[in-house]
């Protein structure tokens, strides 16, 4: 009996709570007739939690814990907006998960986009809105779209995203000569997409989602990264990876193989298909199967084998009889690409994952050079001699990339 | 089997929820041979509940289930899942995956994005990550945390009195990431275990009790609180339920570390902000609380109603002598608001640690994990009604601000902290069982499932 009360027993509470434990009886009932006595300060010390005895005094606090518990604010943040504090306006993309509405702040008068997630009962809350809130929570950056709120109602959730004026792909549609874009667009968007990119790996954030219609560009001409359903925290040593990700013609060729240790590399993949359709404004590889689209991509690159892929054959989907291409050249493809452009190209579209270059390292690639260093307001300048004025009102536009995917009403989406 | 469980249902006035619950566990012995330890560890307790305790009426129907539309999805290819089926959990994708010949990808338009879907993939580990210093160390199993506390242990006679802390001074870092899940679990479960009971005694006469809505309307972080609050001690051990979960929706090791990270956080959120309001409060103006637009919205449906509701015993089993009786006795003065009453602080202790772990492996599994599963399973598994866990996850998000991202340094400090805390427990032990005279067999300690699986549920672990 003794040396009961050193061990934890895994319920041990209705006991001591009834009769079994002497002391403690007595310490409660005196506790019980004077409960007024004690302040709230002092129950709530009483009160542990895993940290109280997992980090106990004077041991390290986790490191990383004070970086969050800074960018927390009071405890319910959200509870201080409530739906009415916009005006709903057009809808601007619907799907089975989400609709997003373009919305008027009332109080500012800025405008914003609604994203009504509905909560489904058998899935309860989507794990789609869970990552991308979570994660847009910590992700604050120029080149990410900015969740400012989530508002919480009775069956669904609101999420409010920084109002964009539309996604890549209408971008190109309406502004490009056949959906191309010119070379100095093309080189802004992409350094936006890679600053954004990389902001998201330093963060150990992958994508995985990246394509035109999840990249919103506002009428500052400013590229952003939205839609984050698919994403997910990495750098965590063990864990578990779904091949099913990417959209199908950005999926990168070592997940096509069903390789489930990708890692930042795959959203590098997207991003280099992404750089080619802004010049000929087609998709690079518009693949209708898993194997037609690998098919399409070794057309391009060259069928790849152990000797140029060490490690190749263990991969799932790998198949000795894939048809053999020999490797062709970009330039060929891609006439109107310059050759510093080529060369970035060539690095972003690595068939193994290990050579693509990462984010970081392609925002120093020289074709960036000549790209006077804009920073957030001399982008207007830039920005307003691309576009029309008064783009806001434009009428049919769906603003893709904030998810509410496609389908029907309109590709992409916040 | 079936006996029982149709007792279960008949007693709870429930009705077996529909094949999709029960689909569960088409492939339970697939999941088992892939996931580490489960079949081991798992195995014992949960059986033991399902005869003894009576808490797992889901357990049984899962296993007769044949694969239906959620499984379909696993271990095939996407492609030959018809798109047809399962839309319900499909996520906003209203064609799917781009499924292999799927004639909805028409090359003019973008195929749509992928989704991830609730899925019945085995979990596999890739590997851990190197050991990179020789301070860090790269723990096996828990036996080999044992091996360092034995050699603690036999060091501490030397040491005089002095607590069991040097494990804390040394500095090393634990890497647990290859640990087996259920190793893993059970040093969760060995913490939560000493947390409850340290609440469980020190708040004995605090127990909330329900609001009533003008309180409510206070104090919003209150209901969402008390959400959690069920009127009896589920009759299901903390390390048993965890166990439980890992064997019906097995998942990766950082979904059952990261609990602790979150229940740390909705301490410290609620609490403080609690202790902020309470000064501010004695001016007494109501319209400091927050503009209630969350949890308020529900509390024409009180959380307590769920909490009190008769099916609640079945669903966690039998209930503990403490029907009716002491904890909110004692409390039954009405808390009235004031600073003075924890009923509104967030505490974990017995008789909320289920919901907040069902409710929180839930939320977990779908922002870590890309495999996870349908809420209707989660509460199958957990043995709560689908509308409860909805709620729940719902209110441990909001607890949580909706982030639940974790730094990668912070689970891995504390993963060492676990094994630190696991080795002082095993060390204490190791004294208390020398002192007690009691077998120093490893195999005797609390935290290990061996003592278990031969007692009752109900009866003090030996020690």
């Amino acid at each position: 009996m003794s040396s009961r009360s050193t061990t934890i027993p895994h319920r041990s509470s209705v006991s001591s709570t009834t009769s079994s434990q002497p002391p403690q009886t007595s310490h409660s009932q005196s506790r019980t007739q004077q409960p007024q006595r004690l302040t709230a300060q002092q129950l709530a010390e009483r009160v542990i939690s895993p940290a109280s005895i997992l980090f106990p005094h004077g041991s390290t606090p986790p490191p990383g814990r004070d970086r969050l518990q800074a960018q927390r604010r009071s405890p319910f943040p959200m509870d201080r907006r409530h739906p009415s504090s916009f005006q709903q306006l057009e809808k601007l993309g619907e799907g089975t998960y989400a609709t997003v509405y373009k919305g008027r702040n009332r109080q500012t008068g800025d405008l914003v986009a609604l994203k009504e997630i509905h909560l489904d009962s058998e899935e309860g809350t989507p794990s789609t809105a869970i990552r991308e809130i979570s994660l847009m929570k910590e992700l604050k950056h120029e080149n990410i779209v900015t969740l400012y709120d989530v508002i919480h109602t009775e069956n669904k959730l609101m999420l409010v995203f920084e109002y964009m004026d539309k996604d890549l792909k209408k971008y190109m549609d309406a502004r490009g000569d056949r959906g191309q874009l010119d070379q100095v667009t093309i080189k802004r968007f992409m350094q936006d997409l890679l600053r954004g990119v990389a902001f998201c790996h330093e963060n150990r954030v992958l994508h995985r989602d990246l394509k035109p219609q999840n990249l919103l560009i506002n009428t500052r001409g400013q590229l952003k990264l939205a839609d984050f359903g698919l994403a997910r925290a990495f750098g965590i040593p063990v864990n578990t990876f779904s091949n099913e990700v990417v959209t199908l013609w950005y999926r990168a060729p070592d997940v096509l193989l069903g390789s489930r240790t990708y890692n930042t590399s795959i959203d590098i993949w997207s991003a280099g298909c992404i750089m080619a359709e802004m010049y000929t404004g087609r998709p690079l590889f518009p693949g209708t199967t898993n194997e037609d689209q690998l098919q399409k991509i070794f057309r391009l690159m060259g069928t790849p084998s152990e000797r140029t892929w060490p490690g190749i054959s263990q991969l799932p989907e790998y198949k000795a009889n894939f048809p053999s291409y020999a490797t062709q050249s970009l330039a060929i493809l891609l006439p109107q690409v310059d050759q510093l452009g080529l060369d970035l190209l060539g690095k972003l579209l690595q068939l193994r994952p290990e050579n693509r270059i990462n984010a970081q390292d392609a925002l120093r690639h020289p074709w960036f050079q000549d790209l006077p260093d804009y920073v957030g307001q001399g982008r207007v300048q830039v920005s307003s001699s691309l576009h029309q004025p008064g783009q806001l009102g434009h009428q049919g536009v769906v603003p893709g990339g904030y998810g509410t995917q496609p389908g029907l009403v309109g590709p992409g989406g916040y | 089997m079936v006996d029982s469980n149709t007792h279960l249902d008949e007693a709870s006035g429930r009705v077996p929820q529909s094949s999709r619950g029960r689909s569960a566990s088409t492939s339970t012995a697939r999941r088992h041979e892939d996931t580490p330890g489960a079949s081991t560890d798992a195995g014992p307790a949960i059986s033991r509940n399902e005869s003894e305790t009576s808490t797992t009426p889901t357990s049984h129907p899962t296993q007769h289930e044949s694969p239906d539309d959620e499984s379909s999805s696993s271990h095939q290819h996407a492609s030959s899942n018809p798109t047809g089926v399962n839309q319900h959990i499909r996520g906003f994708d209203q064609s799917g995956f781009p499924l292999t010949g799927d004639p909805r990808v028409v090359v003019a338009a973008s195929p749509p994005s992928p989704r991830l879907q609730p899925t019945y993939r085995s979990t596999r580990s890739l590997g851990g990550s190197e050991a990179t210093s020789p301070s860090r160390i790269r723990i096996r199993d828990l036996s080999h945390i044992r091996s360092f506390a034995s050699e603690e242990y036999l060091a501490r006679p030397r040491m005089g009195g002095r607590s069991s802390s040097s494990f804390s001074d040394s500095g090393r870092q634990y890497e647990i990431s290859s640990m087996p899940v259920s190793d893993i679990i059970e040093m969760v479960a060995g913490l939560l275990t000493k947390i409850t009971t340290t609440n469980d005694r020190q708040h004995e006469h605090h127990r909330p009790i329900p609001l009533t809505e003008e309180q409510s309307h206070l104090n919003p972080t209150a209901s969402c609180v008390l959400a959690f609050h069920g009127r009896n001690v589920p009759g299901i051990t903390i390390l048993s339920y965890l166990s439980r979960i890992h064997r019906y929706c097995p998942t990766t090791y950082e979904v059952f570390l990261s609990l602790l990270v979150y229940f740390d956080r909705m301490t410290e959120m609620v609490n403080r902000g609690l202790l902020g309001q309470g000064q501010r409060r004695a001016n007494d103006s109501p319209a400091t609380a927050p503009e209630s637009s969350t949890p308020t919205a529900r509390s024409p449906v009180p959380t307590p109603m769920n909490v009190d509701s008769p099916q609640e015993q079945e669903d966690f089993g039998a209930p503990k002598e403490s029907d009716q009786p002491s904890p909110q006795a004692s409390a039954s003065t009405p808390p009235s608001g004031t600073p003075t009453d924890l009923s509104q602080f967030f505490v974990v202790d017995s008789f909320n640690i289920h919901r907040l772990i069902i409710a929180g492996v839930t939320c977990a599994s779908k922002f870590f994990s890309d495999v996870f599963y349908t809420n209707s399973r989660y509460a199958k598994v957990g043995g709560l009604p689908l509308a409860e866990l909805n709620n729940l996850e719902l209110q441990f998000l909001l607890l949580n601000d909706f982030r639940l991202s974790v730094p990668v340094e912070e689970l891995e400090a504390y993963g060492t902290m676990l094994v630190e805390f696991y080795a002082r427990e095993l060390v204490a032990q190791q004294q208390a069982g020398h002192a007690g005279s009691s077998p120093q067999s490893t195999d005797g300690m609390y935290m290990d499932s061996g003592s278990r699986s031969t007692g009752q549920p109900s009866a003090p672990p030996t020690s």
